[in-house]
């Protein structure tokens, strides 16, 4: 067995010792491969490329990240009144991100269903038209619900999200409630 | 010129070339090739393969890959590189980001090819031409160099990295630790069960 000192004295001298040297055109080469664009930034698609590289496929990396998103929403949502806007426009995106788009009316309703759920476990009292869908008229309330400051989030037939006051909502109320009569 | 200006000049060219293998740019220049990098400058991958793609295929054939194989991994790494520059958030961390990248494409490659391992380990070529020494002296000395080499590259992945980086290359423990992605006293540590082992295969 070799003295601790003399293999650390050894290994010192190897590098010296060592005679070889790159190929003169391994450079070349490995210039011929730089991308024309650099591109140091690549939002989500780093993260995706590190769960690619978990020997994860594409889309079971997107599914990943989609899910992590979705539970950090659920997680991260408060009681806010402008953070229930942000999760509905979500929503909407996610809705139209559906296959097929449009989706189909069940669906819709399912999904406002679950919205209602979510405002109403968060202390909100909201007020929710089914009966809307079967109009055709495009300011029909589907949904509403009122906000600490007084005011009033609605939902249209058309999925369209607005902030009203009370004698606003009264207004659209009645003006629904005439173009049902008509 | 005579003999003692000769003499100098030998010895500061000596000097210029072990101390190549183990500079470490100076910090300005590599500021400026990363925050050009960052900036997507392609001038500076140019830059930063002229400064590297030598040290790079060296670190991989002392890690115990043979040339061709050395060749098209330095290409793998640099490759990774440009995929990976927005992980190049410290201005300092230059080399051991780039040495990392390098020591991440061996280690898949072995991984790949476990049972090749042993066949495909080479160990690289020693100097000949050693002035001042006797021919027995020489040849003895290259034995044990090679025999060293040999235990080198029969040591685990982790064990021959830490070897290679510390001693081979030159990078101090914090250096070294940070290429190999460890604390230091991991780094340490894997130093000296690579070193037990080296002693007990030496002779």
């Amino acid at each position: 067995m070799m003295s601790e000192e003399k293999t650390k004295d050894l290994l010192r001298k190897l590098p010296k010792c060592l005679k070889e040297s790159a190929p003169g055109d391994l450079g070349q080469r490995i210039k011929q491969q730089i991308p024309q664009r650099l591109l140091p930034h690549r939002w989500g698609g780093e993260t995706v490329n590190i769960i690619v590289h978990l020997r994860i496929s594409r889309l079971t990396a997107v599914a990943a990240i989609v899910l992590t998103l979705v539970l950090c929403a659920r997680f991260f949502d408060a009681n806010d009144p402008a953070q229930s806007a942000g999760l509905y426009d979500d929503f909407k995106v996610l809705l139209n991100l559906l296959p097929g788009k449009e989706g189909t009316r069940a669906d819709v309703q399912a999904s406002l269903l679950r919205f209602q759920s979510t405002l109403a476990s968060k202390g909100y009292d909201v007020v929710y038209l089914d009966n809307a869908f079967d109009s055709d008229y495009a300011q029909a309330l589907l949904m509403y619900w009122k906000l600490p400051d007084g005011e009033y989030n609605v939902i249209y037939r058309d999925l369209r999200m607005v902030k009203v006051d009370d004698e606003q909502l009264i207004k659209l109320q009645s003006d629904m409630i005439r173009h049902q009569r008509d | 010129m005579d003999l003692v200006e000769q003499k100098v000049l030998l010895e500061h060219l000596i000097g210029v070339k072990d101390n190549a293998r183990e500079t470490v740019l100076p910090e300005p220049v590599q500021e400026t090739i990363v925050s050009r990098l960052r900036r997507g400058d392609r001038s500076a991958a140019l830059d930063l393969v002229d400064q590297y793609y030598a040290r790079i295929f060296l670190y991989l054939r002392e890690l115990g890959h043979s040339r061709h194989v050395s060749e098209d991994l330095s290409q793998e790494a640099f490759l990774r590189a440009w995929n990976h520059l927005g992980q190049l958030k410290d201005e300092k961390a230059l080399n051991a980001w780039l040495y990392r990248i390098a020591s991440n494409v061996s280690c898949e490659y072995w991984r790949k090819h476990k049972r090749r391992e042993n066949a495909t380990r080479q160990r690289m070529a020693l100097q000949t031409n050693t002035e001042r020494e006797s021919e027995s002296s020489r040849a003895g000395k290259n034995e044990q160099l090679e025999q060293l080499q040999d235990a080198i590259i029969s040591l685990s992945w982790k064990l021959r990295q830490a070897v290679v980086l510390h001693y081979v290359q030159q990078f101090t423990i914090a250096d070294s630790a940070k290429v190999a992605g460890v604390k230091d006293g991991t780094f340490k540590s894997r130093l000296n069960r690579a070193l037990e082992i080296l002693r007990k295969e030496m002779k």
